[in-house]
């Protein structure tokens, strides 16, 4: 599972903007219109599923995953081509059941996000962007379980990408499709005695869509 | 006057030896010596008869109160009796009848149809998975508001048999449940002959109904399908005398057949082919009252019989070549105090429920409190469970875990588990119901070996030997 998903990510990465290498073309006229890609903040919401198969297993339900970003103009080339300071901070959460003791587990996340986001528009409508950065998690996992810690949260840092799709049906408003990974191991050790910590990936799989406003 | 008094010294000597003798020779035969009197109840509000019924593990009774509640009481060990159980509904109980097989306990009664919901007053089977603890299972098993009472049950290990006469018809009927949830019923014979209450026994190859019809005689039916078809109806007596209910009971592959002639003489009859002949009807002497039963069970030495005497006391006897003889009747109480009458139509007996090497007999006295008597050498031993495995888990919340052990066994197979008790490295850890066969450990240590032993208790507090299983 996991490694189909990535494969889709990949796919998605590389593919569309094959696919869309017909809407690339675009005439010299409309070059102007490109001006206005540049900074912008968007509100993004999205299914999230985690990397790791085991704790896919564990948190079968849930997913909800909502962020708030912003995209900052560092460098323009061609009026084509942006370079941008991405940063955003997220939500999700997911819960389920523990693998042999079928007891009610839940974990919620908040990730905050800090890269660089190339930006190629391929008209005055369409944009395609990605992004790569520094991610810093804070987690928090909840269990119903007198067997093991109630509460936990621990906090780490790993990396993130995604990359997406902005349309502008109008000149200030932004349509947002995005698919994202990310990626960070964890480790909780317990208080509680006989309880043992397991190194996991925490990052995994976010695909959704958003609402931006270019300033 | 010297003399007189050397002859009457003679005489109770003469008694005294005589007593000894016949003393030593019950002890020596060690078959029917009637335990002391234990009383089971002391209220005082007891009504109807005492009906018991016993398995391995021990002896059930019941009977109705004066509130016409059910009354239950259990003894494992023949005599210390559980304090009385009360089903209580307000019902108008007439008469309670009780049978024990492996799967549990099945008591069947008329009931009071408005506190049942009914408007009809009917027969009902309450079933116990425990010894009348609890009541689980209550269903009406019959839709019929004709049905005489007493509505009789007789058990076997495949399950639980009620006859009763409809006095509409005046035929016998019968009704089969595994468990008292579902009663199949079916008429034993269409004759419409049928002058008693239709008592019934199981065996290990069928049920055997047996009646008095209206000219006086025994009749018997067997049925090998529990009760889908029974057998036409063969005489056991052509003398006309039958003036009481005819007890049945088994004994290895054979029935016996006991009932109260019109002059008071007990009898019996024997069957060795599933009662498709009889053997002629046998005297036990019993001088017993006119117009009360005689009851009949058997066990490993052979069959008991009990009854009520004229003098208003309890007696028994034993026979250990299948009915051919009887011993000569041995008194259970000396008190007169036997509640059965020698005038009326009341209905009396004293029941008797033999089983392994014990025999228990019951009765109500004119106190109106439930007695018993118990001989043998008690129940055996409460015996383990099984099949104990064991094996230990994660209980996996992807960053943390925790191993636990996990125990699963099968029920013991003693009728009277109460319970089980869970031994970690020889120390009691918990104790369970009887319903729960699996137990988990929390909080394992990773790799440490653990000894578990499971036992079943019972209320009286026995404990079975130990089964174990080492972790992981």
């Amino acid at each position: 599972m996991s490694s189909f998903l990535k494969k889709c990510f990949v796919a998605t990465l590389t593919a569309l903007p094959l696919f869309s290498a017909e809407i690339w073309r675009v005439d010299e006229a409309e070059m102007n219109a490109y001006e206005s890609i540049g900074s912008m903040v968007e509100f993004k919401m999205g299914y999230f599923i985690f990397g790791d198969s085991t704790m896919r297993k564990i948190y079968d339900k849930g997913g909800l995953d909502i962020q708030l970003s912003g995209s900052f103009l560092l460098k323009n080339w061609f009026k084509r081509y942006n370079l941008e300071l991405y940063s955003s901070v997220e939500y999700f959460e997911r819960s389920g059941r523990s693998i042999g003791g079928d007891q009610k587990t839940s974990i919620w996340a908040l990730p905050f996000s800090l890269g660089l986001k190339p930006v190629f528009a391929m008209n005055s409508k369409t944009q395609y962007y990605f992004a790569l950065g520094p991610r810093y998690f804070y987690l928090h996992q909840h269990n119903h379980s007198d067997y093991v810690s109630k509460n936990k949260g621990h906090d780490g840092l790993g990396v993130f990408v995604n990359t997406g799709f902005n349309f502008n049906p109008h000149r200030r408003v932004i349509i947002d499709l995005f698919g994202e990974y990310s990626f960070m191991q964890l480790r909780i050790h317990s208080s509680k005695e006989n309880v043992y910590g397991k190194k996991r990936q925490v990052g995994g799989f976010t695909f959704g869509g958003g609402v931006g406003y270019h300033l | 006057m010297k003399m007189f008094k050397k002859k009457k010294f003679s005489c109770t000597w003469a008694l005294f030896i005589l007593w000894l003798t016949l003393g030593f020779q019950r002890e020596a035969l060690g078959v029917l010596v009637p335990g002391p009197v234990i009383p089971i109840t002391t209220s005082g509000d007891i009504l109807t008869p005492v009906v018991v019924s016993g398995t391995a593990a021990g002896f059930v009774i019941t009977c109705t109160d004066s509130n016409m509640d059910l009354v239950s009481s259990f003894a494992n060990d023949g005599v210390t009796w559980s304090t009385p159980s009360l089903l209580t509904f307000s019902q108008l109980y007439t008469g309670v009848w009780v049978s024990v097989n492996s799967s549990g306990t099945m008591a069947t009664f008329i009931g009071d149809p408005l506190s049942m919901g009914y408007s009809t007053a009917a027969p009902y089977g309450f079933f116990s998975t425990d010894q009348g603890f609890m009541w689980t299972t209550q269903t009406r098993i019959e839709m019929s508001s004709t049905v005489a009472t007493p509505v009789v049950v007789g058990s076997r290990n495949t399950g639980f048999m009620a006859t009763w006469r409809d006095t509409a018809d005046n035929n016998p009927y019968s009704a089969f449940s595994v468990h008292g949830l579902l009663w199949l019923k079916v008429p034993i014979t269409n004759t419409g002959t049928v002058n008693s209450a239709v008592m019934v026994a199981g065996s290990t190859v069928g049920f055997l109904t047996a009646w008095q019809d209206t000219s006086n005689n025994a009749f018997a039916s067997f049925s090998s399908d529990d009760g889908l078809t029974w057998s036409a109806p063969v005489a056991i007596t052509s003398t006309s005398d039958v003036a009481s209910d005819v007890w049945v009971a088994s004994r290895g592959l054979g029935f016996m057949a006991v009932w109260v002639s019109n002059v008071g003489n007990a009898y019996s009859s024997f069957s060795s082919n599933n009662g498709a002949t009889w053997s002629p009807p046998s005297l036990i002497a019993m001088n017993t009252q006119i117009n009360t039963d005689v009851s009949v069970s058997g066990n490993m030495a052979g069959f008991y019989v009990a009854g009520i005497a004229l003098d208003s006391n309890a007696y028994a006897s034993f026979s250990s070549n299948n009915g051919t003889t009887w011993l000569a009747p041995v008194s259970i109480t000396t008190d007169n105090s036997v509640s059965g009458s020698n005038t009326g139509t009341a209905f009396g007996f004293v029941d008797v429920s033999a089983v392994g090497n014990s025999y228990m007999f019951t009765w109500l006295d004119v106190h109106g409190n439930a007695q018993s008597s118990f001989a043998g050498s008690g129940p055996p031993a409460i015996l383990p469970p099984a099949n104990l495995t064991g094996r230990q888990r994660k209980n996996n919340f992807g960053l943390q875990y925790e191993l636990f052990n996990t125990l699963k066994w099968n029920a013991s197979p003693s009728f009277n588990v109460a319970g089980y008790n869970i031994y970690k490295n020889g120390v009691l850890i918990t104790s369970v119901n009887r319903f729960t066969l699996q137990y988990k450990q929390h909080n394992q240590k990773k790799g440490a070996e653990t000894l578990y032993s499971v036992t079943a208790f019972d209320l009286m507090g026995n404990e079975s030997t130990e089964i174990d299983v080492i972790i992981p």
